[in-house]
């Protein structure tokens, strides 16, 4: 079992933020564990604290506010955590990035697109440990290297043109030569394709799961689109509320969902092809989070639901097959031990 | 009475005029000549990336907007021609509902206050009577009696969304206009809101112009379709056949473009290029330059119309495309 540690691996974490009105429990206990390569996707509604989880990986959240109240970020071996300011500028971009959600808002509109590249570029120069610097090539045929990688047509020219001379798309494709930079191997991609139009969105997956194919990199990549994850990703983990409710292989989420929520997410999608079936909802809303349930937090909407839900929050336990459901309904390997 | 269609559209076009560079005058072709037909009891979908023009045919429809041309007949007649008391009778004949139910309620009006407004306007209800209808209308959009008297900052999403639709009903409308009504909500809340608007219709007897880029929502709701590309119908027909057989090659990649939750899915071909400008549209077939079928010059000097195709089941397919010629009438 001890064959290699995960490349990242968040264990128990949990993380407040503090109000007026009390603590928000805005991540309750969350277990996720990747190992160099591999492509993970986030899915869940608004609210699920998938953008938290992920942001607090990169200990991007304001604390305060934000807390961490218990738990460990494991990144090859070091507890981001816990971590320094001064050692988490050597992580961002240099070993973890980050695409994000809106391309315009991350572009600064009063520069241009190669004085921000090669800013980045210079800046993670700096940041390298001396004796891992990259041989020395200017930051701007660095930069031309990274916007061919990313298919933008004409990179020379367009290091001269200001953000909002680009389409989003092509905004886009900036952003992730931009993340590329750094050689990272943990790229996370924070619903990057949600602003764009579908054709586009649709290229842009494609350049992601190339670049990962191509450069072995490590994707968490966050989605409300179970089908944008599913373009990406080879395992998905879906959030409810603050927890991990299910964490699996694709194949087997689609084929098998365990999780009573998995199960109605999956039932409310509807299909574009095949016969027009009913869809059904989940009734009901997310808990509120300063009072959250002492059991499942999905309790209340649980169409399954039994008493000890109530009480009890049920673990992650591995239900098979490497699929792993946080349900009373599952009761998991090692309770089914104890009478065999 | 029952031939004529509820809503029809011919040769609609709105132009803007809008500012570019420094000196430069330019004009955007919101939507350029198109033509659609709504019958009674009927939902027709209108799909296309941002920039096609369906919202602009929804305010259009709506009498948001004036067209630059062309015609908007509502149950035979000529809206631009109609006097007041016709207009102020549209008016309750079309309803709108909008995408972001947070921004189109007052925040400054109870629930109550939202739904009776029109009410109270076209309907001069006041009293005990304007109550039981407000309270009627909550009960048609499953929503508690309790909300009345709450604002709607107190509301989920999928409430207010209900509440917005309580008031387009409000007035029995013939034609509902919905334009992206789910895109605001999450998709267990969406899944909810287009079963009840199917639901709505049967027992409204009402007819909607659903406007979604989400095709799978309109594959759910609309029994037919209308694909738009950069202001121009580009394919039309039942939804199932189109979905199922596209004939123009951008509904082609716009259907091969959805990401669907399936595993292990093939892949599909990806369609180069962006979204060229409204304001500079490339000439002849304005997808000439990003489509993967082109034929030649052809595809470059002439844009083609909209022809029927033949028979469907439950409707005429149209295309327009230069792989479809017209002699195939």
């Amino acid at each position: 079992m001890i064959a290699q540690l995960p490349l990242l691996s968040i264990e128990d974490l949990h993380l407040d933020f503090d109000t007026f009105d009390g603590a928000l429990h805005v991540l309750d206990g969350i277990n996720i564990a990747l190992d160099a390569g591999e492509t993970v996707g986030i899915v869940g509604e608004t609210g699920c604290g998938k953008s938290v989880t992920v942001r607090s990986i990169l200990r991007l959240l304001p604390m305060p506010p934000a807390r961490f109240s218990s738990g460990a970020i494991r990144f090859k071996g070091r507890d981001l955590a816990v971590a320094s300011e001064r050692d988490m500028r050597r992580i961002r971009g240099l070993e973890i990035a980050l695409i994000p959600q809106d391309p315009m808002s991350y572009l600064n509109p009063v520069f241009t697109v190669g004085q921000q590249l090669t800013d980045v570029i210079r800046a993670h120069a700096r940041n390298r440990p001396r004796d891992k610097r990259p041989a020395e090539k200017s930051a701007w045929e660095k930069a031309i290297e990274l916007l061919t990688q990313v298919h933008l047509p004409h990179p020379e020219k367009q290091l001269e043109a200001y953000p909002r001379e680009l389409s989003g798309g092509m905004r886009q494709r900036v952003l992730i030569a931009m993340a590329l930079a750094g050689q990272p191997s943990l790229l996370i991609a924070d619903e990057p394709t949600t602003a764009l139009d579908v054709t586009i969105q649709a290229q842009i997956l494609r350049l992601i799961g190339d670049l990962v194919d191509r450069l072995g990199l490590a994707v968490i990549l966050i989605s409300h689109d179970i089908g944008v994850v599913a373009k990406v990703c080879r395992r998905i983990v879906v959030m409810y509320a603050g927890t991990v409710v299910e964490d699996a292989s694709a194949e087997n989420l689609f084929d098998r969902p365990l999780h009573p929520y998995t199960q109605g997410l999956l039932a409310a999608i509807p299909k574009l092809r095949g016969d027009n079936q009913q869809l059904s909802g989940i009734p009901g809303s997310i808990p509120n989070l300063l009072q959250p349930p002492d059991g499942c937090r999905f309790y209340d909407r649980c169409p399954l639901r039994m008493d000890v839900c109530r009480t009890t929050k049920p673990p992650l336990v591995d239900a098979g097959g490497g699929q792993r459901v946080a349900c009373h309904l599952y009761p998991g390997p090692r309770q089914e031990a104890r009478y065999g | 009475m029952a031939d004529v269609p509820l809503l029809q559209v011919k040769g609609l076009t709105k132009h803007f005029d809008i500012h570019s560079g420094r000196f430069g005058k330019a004009v955007l072709k919101a939507v350029d000549g198109i033509d659609l037909m709504l019958d009674h009891g009927e939902s027709l979908g209108l799909v296309g990336e941002s920039g096609s023009g369906k919202s602009t045919v929804a305010r259009l429809v709506t009498g948001l907007h004036r067209p630059t041309a062309g015609e908007i007949l509502f149950e035979g007649s000529p809206i631009q021609a109609m006097g007041s008391r016709d207009r102020r009778r549209l008016g309750r004949d079309i309803q709108m509902v909008f995408q972001d139910p947070h921004s189109s309620l007052n925040p400054r009006k109870t629930i109550f206050g939202s739904i009776a407004e029109p009410l109270t306007i076209h309907d001069a209800l006041r009293g005990v009577r304007l109550r039981a209808r407000v309270e009627e209308l909550l009960e048609t959009v499953q929503l508690d009696r309790r909300f009345m008297y709450r604002f709607p900052h107190e509301l989920s999403g999928g409430q207010k969304q209900r509440v917005c639709i309580a008031r387009a009903v409000a007035l029995n409308p013939k034609l509902l206009v919905l334009d992206e009504p789910t895109s605001a909500l999450d998709v267990s809340v969406q899944a909810q809101i287009l079963e009840f608007l199917r639901e709505l219709q049967d027992r409204l007897d009402l007819t909607y112009l659903f406007i979604s880029h989400n095709l799978a929502v309109v594959r759910h709701v609309c029994s037919r379709v209308a694909v738009m590309y950069m202001g121009r119908v580009v394919e039309a027909g039942p939804t199932a056949e189109v979905f199922d057989q596209p004939n123009h090659p951008y509904t082609k990649v716009l259907l091969a473009s959805v990401p669907e939750p399936i595993a292990g899915q093939q892949e599909a071909p990806v369609l180069g290029g962006d979204v060229p400008s409204p304001i500079a549209l490339p000439p002849g077939c304005p997808f000439n330059p990003r489509c993967p079928s082109k034929i030649g010059s052809v595809c470059e000097t002439l844009n083609p119309e909209l022809v029927p195709l033949g028979n469907g089941t439950t409707g005429v397919r149209q295309v327009a495309c230069h792989l479809f010629p017209a002699q195939l009438r």
